[in-house]
């Protein structure tokens, strides 16, 4: 039987109208001019170096949680995902289930930044900030909320300074960097770090960007642009598009020392999960994670599979540990419909009950 | 082809309608008085030419990046038309996939260069993951992303293991003389580069044999689609091209997450970071003879501002706890009513100093 119901006069149609959408979509594109990311109002309230920490309008009419949640985002890409566009905000979501939300945001590190540790990071910019926000509200602890490898750099600091967690949330993290189905993993397992960062100093953006697309490399490079062609008439999605490529392709360097690290002993030696990190001279134990801790992650996240993120279970020392498993992917968890419908109430809901 | 085939001449009427819809919307110093041969791609190329300077630079990459892809596209279309004697059917269609799986073969033998149009546009389907490679590989680069590509076709042409046998050889005579430091390590770097464009060349053949196995994957697909009377057939290029793609996905995952890929992949990112590493030695050398700043000094520099700026955290934090119990001592001095907040404690660091460089 032939596999094709298709004439030549219906794939010249369709050639075609995919040429006229093509043509007249320039037009909406070069009408596109900026493309505001980050929408919700903010103030600085703390910068140190390139780090700015950030505190969010919260709605006057909404009873706030009197302990302040802080989202600690990934050094990878820019965190302004959280807060893309007014419909598509994990923050705004988090603001409407009355949390009141600070944001690390790392900045862009340049070469003075390239011995940068994750002692520094970690036991440095995190528990300063944290420091500030305890000043700020009186009290002695805060909820944490990471997200990917913030939500890493996260579990280590609850590790090391348990007291000062009241709260943790750890959204699409890995625990265990070594799954079978981890593909990033698999890749770097023979790369030489040291001779990678001793060479390169910071580790470019643009290299991080290029290898996450190469994981799906012809949906990523391919037919995702093929599909655009079906949307140029829209300027709504046309701009919802282009303001997820800015993000895509928004990555700041890698501080040299940090990404050593985070390859070598997490990726590469998997310390984290056998409890044989340390950070600063300090022994990371996940067994201090004494806090209650929601574990929220991706089904279909191709670059943190949810084994990876799973393994959590069991491992930290909290008696009150909840997984929220989400049907979507890495990015889908903060900026799908579906995403802003669940995932910020249900965080909101679980820490009222902690409150 | 014959001049009875629909779907040449359909084709060829596409394409002049396409050409018309360019043309139109081209500005007129834009448009060509020579009627071009291949309408379609020379419509694409020079109509977006003409406007590329009216484009800001986000907008014009992401065109880019879409017109790459609708070439493609179109290239898809024009091989299944023109492989095509009358209804479109799977012979024909398997006809063309196996002189691409020919293409993809001569690839891999290192010396292909195909002069078939519809071939080489498609290529760049499966150079997709290369081509990201290439540009991955060029953000850390010293060279432009296409550099080793030349070199590459200049080394095939020499017949590469043999040239690179007699260049290794050759590489590997003794220096000699009061140049001799600086001749050992030019030759150091050449035999890096050799190195690195024969890795280069596993890698590529690699992927030309997972180009083979994804064209294979889909002409099973096909087959699949045929003998499956609940499936519904292929109506339109998109289903065709999502098809492809999922085959190429799924056949590429597979690739990715092999112990051949993982090996090739770390072996090609070291040897670019061994010539690299070794280009920034000779540099450095050569600014220091010119009492030109290096990049080890610089490097020992920040280094250094690092652990100061680590000091001068915890020496804060220290001041800043000796003054909250100067306070709480003061408070307990003289008596006043009971304060209900309680104070906040910056993290004291146990430590004063750490080394820089968490090299473990």
């Amino acid at each position: 039987m032939n596999p094709f119901n298709l004439d030549p006069q219906a794939l010249t149609e369709e050639l075609v109208d995919f040429n006229t959408k093509l043509t007249h979509g320039l037009q909406n594109l070069m009408d596109v001019g900026e493309i505001p990311a980050g929408v919700t109002p903010k103030e600085a309230v703390y910068q140190e170096d390139k780090l700015t920490l950030y505190r969010y309008q919260s709605p006057a009419s909404i009873v706030q949680n009197k302990t302040p949640l802080l989202i600690v985002y990934a050094l990878v890409n820019r965190p302004y995902m959280t807060d893309l566009q007014d419909d598509r905000s994990t923050v705004k979501g988090l603001l409407d289930a009355g949390q009141d939300v600070y944001l690390i945001d790392w900045g862009y590190p340049d070469r003075s930044d390239r011995y940068l540790t994750m002692d520094d990071y970690i036991n440095g910019y995190i528990d300063r900030c944290i420091d500030v926000i305890r000043q700020r509200h009186k009290i002695d602890a805060v909820n944490i909320l990471g997200i990917c490898q913030g939500g890493t750099f996260s579990l280590c600091y609850s590790a090391l300074h348990p007291e000062k967690v009241k709260n943790l949330i750890t959204m699409v993290t890995p625990v265990d960097f070594q799954t079978p189905d981890n593909m990033l993993s698999h890749w770097v397992q023979q790369v030489d770090i040291d001779l990678l960062v001793d060479t390169q100093g910071n580790i470019p953006g643009e290299m991080l960007n290029w290898t996450f697309l190469n994981m799906k490399p012809y949906q990523l490079i391919g037919q995702k642009y093929l599909a655009m062609v079906d949307i140029l008439d829209n300027e709504k999605q046309v701009k919802n598009f282009m303001r997820m490529e800015k993000w895509i392709f928004d990555s700041p360097d890698q501080a040299g020392e940090t990404f050593r690290k985070f390859i070598k002993e997490f990726y590469q030696q998997n310390r984290l999960i056998k409890d044989e990190l340390s950070i600063g001279g300090e022994d990371v134990r996940l067994k201090n994670v004494a806090m209650p801790v929601l574990n929220i992650f991706a089904e279909q996240d191709h670059l943190v599979p949810p084994d990876a993120s799973r393994a959590l279970k069991g491992r930290t020392g909290t008696k009150d540990y909840t997984e929220l498993s989400f049907p979507g992917g890495h990015i889908g968890i903060y900026v799908s419909g579906r995403a802003q419908k669940t995932v910020p109430p249900a965080i909101g809901e679980w820490l009222d009950k902690r409150s | 082809m014959t001049e009875k085939n629909p779907w040449t001449e359909n084709w060829f009427g596409t394409q002049q309608q396409l050409w018309k819809t360019w043309a139109e919307m081209m500005p007129q110093q834009a448009v060509k008085t020579e009627s071009p041969t291949d309408y379609w791609a020379k419509g694409f190329e020079t109509w977006w030419q003409s406007f590329t300077p009216k484009a800001s630079n986000p907008v014009e990459d992401f065109y880019e990046r879409m017109l790459n892809m609708g070439k493609g596209f179109f290239s898809l279309a024009e091989g299944m038309g023109v492989n095509s004697e009358d209804d479109l059917s799977l012979d024909a269609i398997n006809k063309w996939l196996e002189s691409l799986q020919q293409s993809l073969m001569q690839l891999s033998s290192s010396s292909f260069e195909s002069s078939d149009k519809n071939v080489k546009n498609f290529m760049a389907f499966w150079d997709m993951p290369l081509d990201t490679l290439n540009k991955t590989f060029s953000s850390m680069s010293p060279f432009p992303g296409d550099f080793m590509e030349s070199a590459h076709a200049h080394e095939a042409a020499r017949s590469a293991d043999q040239f690179r046998e007699q260049m290794t050889h050759f590489l590997s005579t003794p220096a000699l003389g009061y140049t001799r430091e600086n001749q050992e390590q030019l030759q150091r770097l050449s035999q890096l580069m050799l190195q690195h464009q024969s890795v280069m060349q596993a890698y590529k053949l690699a992927f030309a044999k997972m180009g083979v196995q994804s064209i294979q994957a889909f002409q099973e697909r096909l087959k699949e689609i045929s003998s499956n009377e609940d499936e519904s057939k292929i109506d339109s290029l998109r289903r065709f091209y999502d098809i492809w793609v999922d085959e190429c996905e799924t056949v590429y995952a597979g690739f990715a997450m092999s112990e051949e890929y993982q090996t090739l992949y770390g072996r090609l990112v070291n040897s670019q970071m061994e010539i690299k590493q070794h280009i920034g030695m000779m540099t450095d050398q050569a600014l220091e003879a010119m009492n030109i700043p290096s990049r080890m000094e610089i490097n020992t520099l920040q280094k250094r501002m690092q652990e100061q700026r680590r000091e001068m955290h915890v020496l804060r934090a220290e001041i800043a706890a000796l003054k909250n119990s100067n306070k709480a001592a003061t408070k307990n001095k003289t008596p006043t009513k009971k304060s209900t907040t309680k104070k906040s404690k910056p993290t004291t660091r146990k430590k004063t100093s750490r080394k820089g460089g968490s090299k473990s």
